[in-house]
């Protein structure tokens, strides 16, 4: 029953696709055993096959609207990305040998981009507070460091506001009362106030997207 | 329990294809929670700083040109013993120059030669340069005192572990000890500082 009220709800070439390729193959798969014989496997597979019949379909009739349905008991969301998705994004400043400590201040090598979005039902809605914890020195490995307040940001946008790092474990950087998507993108600088001992210096900051 | 293993596999397998856009890697963080539950992620960022080795010395004026002080006793006032103070410096009402040190480098030795030859002022040995007093105003960064042969020195005092930030003004004299031959009498005193 459950095949055919969704064979009986997708278009015709959905149904064309899901009857002529993708059940046939799920059929002979379980009947060689190579997938199980249970209840939930068959729609599991077939709304899998709606989904990649829909995706071919699209492109092949891109004028075609797509109807998306927000439920209001959706879950609550967020989400955080800081640089690249896959790894810790790395930003880097070398200072000249004729200007260590001189106060001009140097450039990261490059820009970050910050990505945040908080979801909740209008019912029920939440307030997203972006902290970050930068208490950790930068250090070189020989015991000397660096407090990571000597580092500085501008932003593109202005959402999450220019300013510096505090070098404690809570610095509150931003805060939105309602759902939102935010990008910005922060340009990273180095005070260069003081002389330190040559080496290189390294650590990290880990920021914190939280909805309380 | 063989199927159950595979149910287990497609299942999982189903999960990874319908979640791609939503992952959770190293530095991307969503969370999903019912209506007022609390929700928490973090995504982390890498910092370097490179700090390279240097040693930064400044006697007198920045730039390429060497500062000129001189020492004029009044006609009257030759040899006479009374110390004459020195015009043209940048400190010190003309008789002195203002001496930056900074460093990475650990403990800096400062020397003073000249291109006296051995000869003093002029090269002539008429006047030693030990006729030119030097006196610093801060005890962290003593000037050496000048004499014919030069290499003396002083060692400036460490700020914090290999580092130095001093600054001084060194301040000149003729001490006037005896009479000489009327005319100039030049020289030019080499500073260097040296870092281990």
């Amino acid at each position: 029953m459950r095949k055919l009220s969704i064979l009986r709800s997708v278009p015709s070439l959905h149904r064309l696709c899901i009857a002529q390729v993708a059940y046939p193959m799920i059929k002979t798969m379980m009947l060689s055993r190579h997938l199980p014989i249970r209840d939930i496997t068959v729609p599991l597979l077939l709304n899998f096959a709606v989904l990649t019949c829909w995706m071919a379909d699209t492109v092949n009739n891109p004028a075609a609207a797509i109807v998306v349905n927000i439920e209001n008991d959706a879950p609550a969301e967020i989400f955080i990305q800081v640089g690249k998705r896959r790894s810790i994004s790395r930003v880097r400043f070398r200072v000249d040998a004729d200007d260590v400590g001189s106060g001009n201040p140097v450039n990261g090598n490059r820009s970050i981009d910050i990505q945040l979005f908080i979801r909740a039902p209008a019912a029920n809605p939440l307030t997203g507070f972006l902290t970050v914890d930068s208490s950790t020195p930068l250090n070189n490995g020989s015991g000397a460091t660096i407090p990571v307040s000597e580092i500085s940001w501008t932003s593109s946008s202005g959402d999450i506001p220019s300013d510096s790092f505090a070098g404690t474990s809570s610095q509150q950087l931003a805060s939105f009362t309602r759902s939102v998507e935010v990008s910005d993108r922060h340009t990273f600088s180095y005070k260069n106030r003081n002389i330190y001992d040559a080496g290189t210096y390294n650590g990290q900051v880990t920021y914190t997207w939280f909805a309380p | 329990m063989n199927g159950f293993i595979k149910q287990v596999v497609t299942t999982a397998f189903l999960c990874i294809c319908s979640s791609i856009s939503y992952g959770v890697h190293a530095e991307t963080g969503s969370v999903t929670s019912g209506p007022g539950g609390n929700m928490t992620s973090s995504a982390r960022l890498k910092l370097r700083v490179i700090i390279p080795r240097f040693l930064q010395f400044q006697v007198g004026n920045a730039g390429a040109s060497v500062d000129s002080i001189s020492f004029q006793p009044a006609a009257d006032a030759v040899g006479n013993g009374v110390a004459v103070p020195g015009t043209g410096g940048n400190a010190s009402g003309g008789s002195g120059a203002s001496v930056v040190l900074r460093s990475n480098a650990g403990q800096i030795t400062i020397v003073a030669d000249n291109d006296g030859g051995g000869g003093g002022l002029g090269s002539s040995g008429a006047i030693s340069l030990s006729e030119i007093t030097a006196h610093s105003d801060s005890s962290n960064l003593q000037t050496p005192q000048l004499s014919d042969g030069g290499a003396t020195t002083t060692t400036a005092t460490l700020t914090d572990g290999d580092i130095t930030d001093r600054r001084a003004t060194w301040s000149y004299a003729y001490k006037n000890s005896h009479p000489v031959e009327p005319g100039s009498y030049d020289a030019e005193i080499i500073y260097t500082a040296v870092s281990p």
